[in-house]
């Protein structure tokens, strides 16, 4: 009775550790690759009746491994003073197709132990084992599930039965032309691994090529994508509900943040000119008038920074939109003036080809500054029923803001 | 034999803990992933737009060739394969024989880079990296180096900006995408298999991961399970790991790709196979590659299943270049770039063809 009892502690904790891994997204895939092997060759099996089991049996390499496993930890566990707790019985079963494993019939001794279910490697070794099992199953009906859906157990898996058939010759004769049998369980991984990647591959490449695999493929992805953006939706407009900033606001702010950015560096491109090239010298009044938007620019960074201190919801979010777009406009007033400060120093032959493209598109087009066309797309509004009130008419962010407001 | 205590006075061989630790840190990394400390050489950031960083590489060492070197990478994975330990490092090599490296990292995009496009990164952060590289080394001409999808975009850039370019080097580059040379690639980006309008407007910017398992599929037996068989192996006959490891890294680091740009690579390149056919227009700008002079090296390898052979050597017939040299490795996309094949074959390859066109 005590046994028993000890028994189900065990059963019970095995089947805590199981759960547990199976939490995990991934396991050793050496181990999945046999059992997806093994899992279609049983597939394929099954599709031309238990005749064609014996075509290979793939299962005589495995149950080899396993046996060198188990050796392993009955030799571990005989050490540590206990008898082995891993009953065949615990191993995984191959299916019921499957002979069982020949070493239990040796190994009757191989009964769960009391002193195990205090045993942390034996638990964890077990558990494995337990989650293995699970794992095949699961991997077992999900793989059946999918082969199935996507090309259909009938007309489709018959077209392909030669060109599996010719695979597992080709892996038995790698199999078979391997000089003696591999003694450890790596050497064992590697030798199948070599003998079946070959073949396999050839055929996942031929099954993946197949119209009826990729049309599944291309429509669970879509379907994935559509599922995603109408997720996505609904958990903005869920939180927008609650006046937490979402992802587009953040999205929106750091787009501003970018173009900010990039107004910057093309200030710092125009000053490289200035100081590398053909600069006009500046006169007194350029350069205080440079200072003073440079002042103002520092009072809105000043007053964008306060605002990013607050705690982020909703409105300061779209607070500091704002102020970014007043610092943008800000920016695009020192840039034209930048800009147009060494032009007119400098003649036609010099400016780069790049810059004179730039001139012509901005020749044909209606004078605006950049942030200005922005915010023209944003609100709607159409640039040429804007008055411009910038530099030789041209049309500010203000501008565009009035008529939008107007 | 040799033994271990335990705490309850048992006995363990230590073949079983050494098959135990071994077991475990080869877990470890395929739960948690691989780690490596990768692109160790000595860098500054010279510039700086959005995500992108523009670096040169071991700025104080001795410069013996005039015409620095601009590598452009691509917009799929991260660019330090180019420096990925010391001794594997091509980075590394080129500044040791005295080259002037410089790299352009499109750094990994925000959600609010989603229309970022081609004619973003050739006309308006290409043509600022050129002109820092120019003035930060102080040369009048630079070596556009591109690798896989970089090369593709500098050879766009080469033909609407041959001014300041004294050689242009492709490493398995793509310029020609004919489907009926393309094998499983084709079929993966077909119109009817992969519309990225779908993808783009539901992610903004595509994940890497779709885009990693895109690749991986056009070899799933050994990408998903042949590195690992190979991890094994190293792991328990007790083989150098750090390549691996650093490798791994660098495999499963995939940034998003920005989706105006996915969507364009897969429509206009992929499907409609535009650049060939001189009808990629950027900002109204024609890209005509046989506008392209310099001097070309164009690399590729072989085994390479991403970038086939004819996809890189179509840029042969493209340009006017009088000097122009297509070479072809034994290699597959990466190896090439990186491992001993590497060392023997693409990096001297590449020193000794800009040997005699760096103004030394």
């Amino acid at each position: 009775m005590i046994a028993d009892g000890a028994g189900q502690v065990l059963r019970e904790e095995l089947l805590q550790v199981s759960e547990e891994r199976r939490s995990r997204s991934t396991m050793d895939p050496t181990q999945l690759w046999r059992q997806w092997f093994e899992t279609s060759t049983r597939m394929w099996s099954d599709v031309f009746g238990a005749g064609q089991e014996n075509f290979l049996d793939p299962y005589g390499l495995y149950r080899q491994w396993f046996n060198g496993v188990e050796e392993l930890q009955q030799q571990m566990l005989g050490a540590m003073g206990m008898a082995p707790a891993l009953s065949n019985s615990s191993l995984p079963a191959l299916g019921d197709s499957v002979p069982s494993n020949p070493a239990s019939a040796e190994n009757p001794a191989a009964s769960a132990n009391p002193a195990a279910a205090q045993n942390p490697v034996a638990d964890a070794a077990a558990g494995q084992v337990a989650e293995a099992r699970n794992l095949w199953k699961q991997w077992f009906e999900a793989t059946q599930y999918s082969w199935q859906k996507a090309i259909g157990v009938g007309q489709e898996a018959v077209d392909l039965a030669p060109r599996w058939f010719t695979m597992l010759d080709q892996i038995r004769n790698n199999l078979l032309s391997a000089e003696g049998y591999p003694t450890d369980p790596l050497q064992f991984s590697t030798r199948w691994y070599n003998a079946t990647s070959g073949p396999l591959s050839d055929f996942v490449s031929d099954l993946i090529e197949r119209e009826e695999i990729l049309d599944v493929s291309s429509q669970f992805m879509q379907n994935y994508a559509s599922f995603y953006k109408v997720f996505r939706r609904n958990s903005e407009e869920y939180l927008k509900g609650v006046s937490l900033p979402v992802r587009s606001d953040i999205m929106r702010v750091a787009g501003l943040v970018v173009a900010l950015e990039d107004k910057m560096d093309r200030l710092e491109e125009a000053f490289e000119d200035f100081e590398y090239g053909y600069a006009s010298p500046a006169t007194a009044e350029s350069v205080q008038g440079v200072d003073e938007r440079i002042g103002r620019l520092e009072d809105s960074l000043g007053r964008v920074e306060g605002g990013a201190g607050d705690a982020a919801t909703a409105d300061s979010v779209s607070g500091l939109e704002k102020r970014l777009d007043d610092v943008e406009g800000k920016l695009d007033q020192i840039l034209t003036a930048l800009q147009n400060a060494p032009r007119n120093g400098s003649s036609p032959a010099e400016a780069s080809p790049q810059e004179e493209a730039a001139r012509e598109d901005e020749a044909e087009e209606i004078a605006a500054t950049a942030a200005a066309r922005r915010k023209a797309r944003e609100l709607g509004v159409d640039l040429a029923e804007v008055e411009g009130t910038g530099q030789d008419g041209q049309i500010t962010i203000d501008d565009v803001r009035r008529k939008g407001a107007s | 034999m040799a033994q271990q205590h335990t705490q309850n006075g048992g006995v363990v061989p230590s073949a079983a803990v050494n098959f135990f630790d071994k077991y475990s840190a080869g877990m470890r990394v395929v739960v948690e992933g691989a780690q490596a400390d990768t692109g160790r050489t000595p860098k500054e950031v010279v510039w700086t737009k959005n995500k992108a960083k523009l670096y040169r590489y071991q700025p104080s060492a001795e410069k013996k060739y005039p015409v620095p070197i601009l590598m452009v990478y691509a917009l799929i994975n991260r660019p330090y394969v180019l420096d990925l330990l010391p001794g594997n490092s091509f980075i590394e090599y080129l500044t040791d024989q005295g080259f002037d490296v410089y790299l352009l990292d499109w750094g990994i995009p925000g959600d609010e880079d989603k229309d970022i496009d081609f004619e973003h990164l050739i006309l308006d952060y290409l043509p600022r990296a050129v002109k820092k590289v120019l003035r930060t080394s102080g040369a009048d001409e630079l070596t556009l180096l591109g690798y896989c999808m970089g090369g593709t975009m500098s050879t766009m850039y080469a033909s609407l900006f041959p001014e300041k370019l004294k050689n242009l080097v492709l490493l398995t580059t793509p310029v020609s995408f004919p489907k009926d040379q393309m094998g499983t690639y084709s079929l993966f980006t077909s119109k009817k298999n992969l519309d990225p309008d779908i993808l783009a407007d539901a992610f903004g910017n595509i994940p890497g991961e779709l885009i990693d398992t895109g690749n991986r599929m056009l070899k799933p037996v050994t990408n998903y399970v042949g590195t690992y068989v190979n991890m094994w192996e190293r792991i328990f006959e007790d083989k150098p790991m750090e390549s691996w490891l650093a490798m791994n890294k660098w495999v499963n680091d995939g940034p998003p790709f920005p989706g105006a740009a996915f969507k364009t690579w897969i429509k206009e390149f992929y499907q409609q196979d535009k650049l060939v056919k001189g009808e990629i227009q950027l900002r109204g700008r024609r890209v005509d590659l046989s506008n392209i002079e310099t001097p070309l090296l164009s690399i590729a390898g072989r085994k390479d299943h991403i970038c086939l052979l004819p996809q890189a050597e179509a840029t042969m017939d493209l340009v006017s270049s009088e000097d122009k040299e297509f070479f072809v490795l034994d290699a597959g996309h990466v190896g090439l770039m990186t491992g001993r094949g590497a060392k023997k074959g693409l990096w001297p390859k590449v020193v000794s063809w800009l040997e005699a066109r760096s103004g030394a």
